[in-house]
């Protein structure tokens, strides 16, 4: 007996949560790396777990097997219930609309700043924010600007540069998309989030020469200074965290290839469930076109 | 922001990232405004920028440091100043310039004008 089609998406979820744990406590990049492709797999069987329960419902409605040359033994085919089919085949169109939604949100985040580098807004709340494009703008407001010293200027510069060179906003679309095809991943959309903001940080830490107080002492002052929402980019995630994880020394090599490992072990486990998916979909998908 | 009389957009925002954090080493400025920048482009425009007597350079290591001779605000006064000196007419051009200003900026202005110089 075929394991049930919501199956992969519920061990995903858990996963995620897994992820979450050991997070904070593996190198910044490695960590990124391995929620980032976690919610692009997870975001793939989400999608593909709707549309096998879709395709399998339509396998069962009445006369429509018989016309598509309905096969009991199809593989992957189970018998879905009337509500649950309905329901996937709705919530597939509401998933695309999600999605579709999600991916414009994102392109929209870098307009307005093309052709810039660095731009200063003229107000006085704090915030700052990297505006992906070519070249990527970084956005810093005067008030953020007063509120620190020219060397925890540099550190917040370098932290919003460090979104831009690493593509941060690729992870965060797949972490969108991922919450766009199944809502109960906000919890690794947000390990996400917290991942970009981390790996910015330790870019920065490299960029002032290895200064970590420093990067510390900047990040706590945006915070003081700063209303946690409109300061965007440079307050995103937890301010707690990122501070805690500063005034730690930097994780070990050893620890680094073992997390490494980690990482790679979860995608290959997301990758099979995908996989798993993929191929149930398009034996039904086969099926129902013939 | 406008950008400052005379320098391109790629000047106005070296110049924009030193007055925010004092000095910076070719290397800095080319990490703070994108990996992409080649480090001679960068250098290009410091040199550039020192020449036209914007920034100070010294010695630090192998690189120049560089450091902007006068704050933000001196400098977009003194771009004033001159367009102002340049103008055959200066009292037309004041007080339309008073006429515009929006009624915060004018209000400031009041406030400066009635603390006197210094």
């Amino acid at each position: 007996m075929p394991p049930p089609l919501v199956l992969p998406g519920l061990v995903l979820v858990l996963l995620g949560v897994v992820v979450g744990l050991v997070r904070p406590r593996v190198p910044a990049r490695v960590a990124l790396w391995t929620v980032g492709g976690l919610a692009a797999l997870a975001a793939v069987v989400s999608v593909t777990t709707l549309a096998g329960l879709a395709a399998s419902y339509l396998l069962d409605v009445n006369g429509l097997g018989a016309v598509v040359g309905y096969c009991v033994a199809v593989t992957g085919h189970r018998h879905v219930p009337w509500w649950l089919g309905t329901t996937a085949l709705l919530g597939s169109v509401l998933v695309v609309i999600r999605m579709s939604r999600a991916a414009r949100r994102r392109r929209r985040a870098g307009t307005g700043h093309e052709g810039r580098r660095l731009e200063v807004l003229d107000t006085s709340t704090p915030m700052a924010f990297a505006a992906p494009g070519s070249p990527g703008c970084v956005v810093v407001s005067r008030g953020m600007l007063e509120a620190l010293d020219p060397e925890e200027r540099r550190v917040l510069i370098a932290h919003e540069r460090a979104h831009l060179d690493a593509r941060h906003h690729r992870f965060l679309l797949a972490a969108d998309l991922a919450v766009a095809a199944m809502p109960l991943l906000v919890p690794l959309a947000r390990q996400v989030r917290l991942a970009t903001e981390r790996s910015a940080d330790e870019m920065a830490v490299a960029a002032v020469g290895g200064d970590r107080d420093l990067v510390a002492r900047a990040i706590g002052h945006a915070a003081l200074a700063g209303d946690r929402v409109e300061a965007g980019g440079f307050l995103g995630g937890s301010v707690v965290e990122r501070v805690a994880a500063l005034s730690r020394a930097p994780v070990g090599t050893g620890v680094g290839v073992l997390a490494g490992a980690g990482g790679l072990a979860i995608w290959a486990t997301a990758a099979l469930l995908g996989m798993v998916q993929v191929v149930r979909l398009a034996s039904l998908v086969a099926h129902l076109c013939r | 922001m406008a950008a400052p009389r005379g320098m391109g957009p790629l000047e106005t925002e070296v110049m924009e990232y030193l007055w925010m954090v004092d000095s910076g080493t070719p290397a800095q400025v080319r990490e703070a405004l994108g990996a992409d920048l080649a480090y001679t482009t960068v250098m290009t425009i410091l040199t550039r920028l020192w020449r036209k007597g914007l920034l100070d350079r010294q010695r630090s290591g192998r690189a120049y440091e560089y450091r902007p001779v006068e704050s933000q605000a001196q400098h977009r006064a003194r771009g004033m100043r001159s367009t102002l000196d340049q103008a055959p007419d200066r009292e037309a051009v004041l007080s339309r310039f008073v006429d515009e200003l929006s009624p915060g900026d004018a209000r400031l202005l009041r406030r400066l004008l009635e603390r006197g110089p210094g």
